[in-house]
């Protein structure tokens, strides 16, 4: 599966698979919506280019993201540190938050220039069974971050306790500076984190459209009386629709429009989750398992929306097993084993590090895994 | 065999104001159960507190009606408030056990000896219904169309009853279809999908259910209006079953399918009593119809009951979503 995702990339995309070229597709729309649509997309087709040919011309949106607070955030950093062990490597293969992660330790716990997320002693037990305890975790804002680690990891769990799904047992986390303990997953949801799940949530005996309408927020109608007079809430269905059309064409789903969810294929239900969470208008996506029964066609093009989202100032955080993709598209990943976060380092330099090796293979045998360094 | 009143009976039950009232009673649990699928299996406490909401202020304190209705409002509302409260955080399947448990607490409350001051025991209440009466515009003789004879009264709340239908109907339609109906549907298949889109799950649930309980509770004022007697065995799990026959029969989810649903299960079961009325009696020396050793006059009122959990067992195993339902839309949940 994962070798033909890796041939048929940049390959010519066959006929029956249109799936395959997002960003082109996604053109025509430009001319017709805004100026800032227009911006993402002119910055997704320069990272097209980027994928064959891998150029620094991104500098503008890399500075953006880096801004001066960045730099103060990576002198504390390095002074806190000994920096003794793996060094972070300069990184060309991804766009637009290429160079934010230059002086971040790989460590984990470490620092961000400018973290999103800040996750402290973050503990869940199920009985006897420590299913997450991590001491620290920054999600740095407007990056693709991969979690990723062996099956019952806790990174499932981890992703339940930061979007209120879950409780955890004891710890504090902070979203955009926000603590968010005990906030109701609903509400986590209204302040722009909104989360994808590992199998498909789509809405199957609801049209697409109607998946894609029920995402938009602070809808009037969803008011019993409002809903019921009609009138309040026309006009911005209306809005909420045109948006929800663009994003389906964007996502290539706008011939299953008014088909029932439940009969689209997995793929399509993947492409479908995310455009619907999109629909929130969150800063922050967690993708659960995105790339699951998926297959290699469709794969690539989930990668190029991912990516995509990114370029729009989005932050992605995402669970996948799929490591050419956690390769491919991650600007930093995050490893967990046994419910703790093992390792933290540009995704290059994963395949040195012992602890990941031992996690995946098994060799420490229940050792602490956590506090080996 | 008189085959026209057998069919003239089915005929008129399908419109009648009982029908009616089974039709509200039923859209009630279908706004629960078809749109946000919540497995309510205590409707028939809904209708009680509608039934006896307007009997026991009327009967026993001559209340207005009006203020009485306003009893049965908040009867209902404080009804699903607490149920919803009890079951709403847990999973589907223990609504249904919580619901089909307090509806019989209240079946056995209002039948109970202790309280019989109040809500008339096994006896029922009579007599609340003067003020209905009072309204009507029609001539007490009524009318007799084909076979079936109609009088003044119940002919003034068939009247009635449809217009109160329309309107309710037409309400729950508008309202289903706004993005309130839309958040419920969403519940329907997936809560947690619509909690990550940044709705307040619970929110909506406790509204869908004080919506279809006060519609409910409306349904089994008309049944107790037309029958003019409240009776707590109106009120058993029965009528709930009925409803979720209705639902099936005419369409989950469809603002209409409770009403044809209604229709076609009330002719079906009426046809089947007055046939079997009719096969069973001794006329002028003659022997019934049916043969005696299979079916008496005395034994055959069981069989439309029988006849009802068939046609019940039949439509969720071969057809659950239902006579005309499409069914993409409005199968059961049985994945």
């Amino acid at each position: 599966m994962s070798d033909d995702a890796v041939s048929n990339y940049g390959a010519e995309p066959s006929a029956h698979i249109p799936e395959v070229q997002p960003i082109d597709a996604a053109a025509p729309l430009s001319e017709q919506t805004h100026a800032a649509e227009q911006a993402s997309i002119d910055a997704a087709e320069a990272e097209l280019a980027s994928l064959e040919a891998i150029e620094p011309e991104q500098a503008d949106l890399e500075s953006v993201v880096a801004g001066p607070a960045a730099e103060e955030a990576i002198e504390v950093e390095e002074s806190m540190h000994n920096v003794q062990s793996t060094v972070s490597i300069p990184r060309a293969t991804t766009a637009s938050s290429e160079g934010v992660f230059n002086d971040v330790v790989a460590e984990p716990g470490s620092s961000k220039p400018d973290p999103i997320v800040v996750a402290e002693r973050i503990r869940r037990q199920f009985g006897g069974l420590v299913a997450v305890d991590v001491d620290r975790l920054e999600i740095q804002r407007n990056a693709i971050t991969a979690l990723i680690g062996p099956n019952g990891a806790g990174k499932t769990t981890f992703f339940n306790l930061l979007t209120g799904f879950d409780q955890p047992n004891e710890g504090s986390w902070t979203f955009d500076g926000t603590p968010l303990l005990g906030i109701a997953p609903h509400k986590v949801a209204q302040m722009g984190m909104v989360r994808t799940f590992q199998l498909t949530k789509a809405l199957s005996r609801m049209t697409v459209i109607e998946n894609m309408r029920l995402g938009a927020n602070h809808q009037k109608g969803e008011k019993l009386v409002q809903g019921l007079l009609q009138f309040p809430w026309r006009k911005q269905e209306h809005e909420n629709t045109i948006r929800a059309d663009e994003l389906l064409q964007r996502f290539k789903l706008d011939h299953v429009r008014d088909e029932f969810a439940g009969s689209l294929s997995g793929g399509q239900r993947k492409l479908l989750e995310m455009a619907r969470s999109l629909m929130v208008e969150p800063r922050m996506v967690m993708l659960d398992e995105p790339m699951a029964g998926v297959n290699p066609a469709l794969k690539q093009s989930l990668l190029e929306h991912i990516k995509l989202l990114r370029n729009e100032g989005r932050t992605v955080l995402f669970v996948e097993h799929d490591m050419d993709m956690v390769m491919e598209i991650s600007d930093w990943v995050v490893v967990m084993a046994e419910g703790r976060i093992i390792a933290e380092g540009p995704p290059e330099t994963l395949g040195q590090n012992q602890q990941v090796i031992d996690a995946y293979l098994g060799t420490h045998q229940g050792a602490d895994l956590g506090e080996e360094e | 065999m008189n085959w026209a009143l057998i069919f003239s009976n089915g005929l008129y039950a399908a419109v009648s104001a009982n029908a009616v009232a089974y039709m509200l009673i039923a859209s009630g649990l279908n706004v629960h159960f078809g749109n946000t699928g919540l497995l309510n299996f205590g409707q028939a406490g809904f209708a009680a507190v509608g039934a006896y909401g307007i009997a026991i202020p009327v009967s026993q304190y001559h209340w207005n009606p009006f203020a009485a209705m306003l009893v049965i409002l908040v009867g209902a509302v404080l009804l699903a408030v607490g149920v919803g409260l009890l079951t709403l955080r847990l999973r589907s399947d223990y609504l249904a056990i919580v619901t089909i448990a307090i509806a019989e607490i209240i079946r056995i409350f209002v039948n109970g000896d202790h309280f019989k001051w109040l809500t008339g025991g096994n006896d029922g209440l009579q007599g609340f219904t003067r003020w209905m009466e009072n309204a009507s515009p029609f001539s007490t003789n009524g009318v007799k169309i084909w076979a079936q004879k109609i009088d003044g009264y119940r002919l003034w709340l068939l009247v009635s009853g449809w217009i109160l239908l329309a309107i309710i109907a037409t309400a729950l339609y508008l309202l289903i279809r706004s993005p309130w109906g839309r958040v419920l549907k969403g519940i329907r298949e997936d809560e947690d999908a619509v909690r990550s889109l940044g709705k307040n799950v619970f929110a909506f649930k406790m509204q869908s259910l004080v919506l279809g309980g006060v519609v409910g509770a409306i349904g089994g004022m008309w049944l107790v209006l037309d029958k003019q007697s409240a009776q707590p065995g109106d009120f058993a799990t029965t009528l709930t079953f009925f409803a979720y026959t209705m639902i099936i029969l005419g369409g989950v989810a469809k603002v209409k399918g409770p009403i044809i649903g209604a229709m076609m299960f009330l002719f079906l079961f009426t046809w089947v009593d007055s046939f079997l009325r009719e096969a069973t009696k001794t006329s002028a020396g003659k022997e019934p119809v049916l043969p005696k050793w299979l079916i008496t006059d005395n034994n055959y009122a069981q069989v439309k009951y029988i006849f009802a959990g068939v046609v019940l067992a039949v439509l969720v195993a071969f057809r659950p979503q239902g006579i005309f339902g499409d069914k993409k839309e409005q199968a059961f949940d049985v994945r």
